[in-house]
């Protein structure tokens, strides 16, 4: 079994998850969250261990795969655990642009653009 | 719109977009993805449960059945408030049910071919044309940065619908890439423009 920081070796996902499977707000791995600026220490410690990680990583705005891989969290409990602290405000989604948004394609095609 | 909204506690408001690259197993994904990057390709790992009987058992005394899925990711800064990720998908048959939530919100796809090896990616080929809905192009991956076969040749062999662009390129060349994706949201402009 990979080691995982995040999670103690014996603690499998499903008890961190504390047997919830399925987060209510749907996170797409390119969802990018942050603790915008409500970074609480206080709050920080008294997270569960996987939680705090998260928090703590959250305070750079990552995507939901970022923060699972620095985590060293499966990807479904850390989009669990994002839910959690979402529901209670202490993290914040910046929400993906839709993928049909013709802005967003421009600016796609100039960023590109620039790199070719 | 305005590129750079500002959120009311002063932050800009960043958002993000996705395309994705796929292909069979050892076509150039994490070389593709780890070429154009800023950040070293991340691998993480995924859990997917399956009732499939090939997937390994991690606990014998767990009926359900898990697996550890490793998908590589990276990510490019398109400007002050957009970010590009790229993810590379999980190359064994096995792993296609997690493709759905991969491609689910991306701008589009990339599917790399091999064409010393072009059945090696008729199942990703199958995937998007049939069981995803995003925008894709083929990319025939030119490893060595030679062409053994015609263009002509590969959208027969793959039996490739008119409409899907097909290009080459070396992913080993971060311009090449970039050249690649920008393929990709071309396409999905003129589709979405429809």
């Amino acid at each position: 079994m990979v080691r995982r920081p995040g999670l103690h070796w014996k603690v499998r996902p499903y008890m961190t998850a504390r047997g919830r499977t399925g987060s209510r707000s749907p996170l797409l791995i390119h969802t990018l969250v942050s603790t915008g600026n409500r970074y609480d220490p206080l709050l920080a410690a008294s997270l569960a261990p996987a939680s705090r990680t998260l928090y703590e990583q959250a305070r750079r705005m990552s995507s939901v795969a970022e923060l699972s891989a620095g985590c060293g969290l499966p990807l479904g409990l850390t989009r669990l655990l994002i839910g959690d602290l979402l529901k209670t405000g202490q993290l914040e989604v910046h929400d993906p642009r839709s993928a049909q948004d013709l802005a967003l394609l421009e600016r796609l095609r100039a960023g590109l653009a620039r790199l070719t | 719109m305005p590129a750079s909204p500002d959120s009311p506690d002063g932050m800009l408001m960043m958002t993000s977009a996705k395309i994705v690259v796929a292909g069979g197993f050892g076509v150039g994904k994490t070389t593709a993805v780890g070429a154009i990057s800023e950040i070293p390709a991340i691998r993480t790992e995924s859990w997917m449960t399956a009732a499939a009987a090939q997937i390994d058992r991690l606990d014998p005394g767990i009926d359900k059945v898990t697996t550890t899925v490793a998908m590589d990711f990276g990510r490019v800064t398109i400007d002050d408030t957009l970010v590009l990720y790229l993810f590379g998908t999980p190359g064994q048959p096995r792993f296609w049910p997690m493709w759905d939530d991969l491609v689910r919100g991306a701008v589009g796809a990339l599917v790399l071919v091999d064409t010393n090896n072009l059945a090696n990616s008729f199942a990703a080929v199958n995937y998007f044309e049939h069981d995803a809905d995003v925008p894709w192009i083929v990319v025939v991956n030119l490893f060595h940065g030679v062409a053994t076969h015609e263009l002509s040749e590969v959208r027969e062999a793959l039996a490739l619908p008119a409409h899907v662009p097909l290009i080459a390129a070396d992913v080993r060349d971060a311009r090449k890439v970039a050249r690649a994706l920008l393929a990709v949201v071309d396409h999905a402009a003129k589709q979405a423009i429809g």
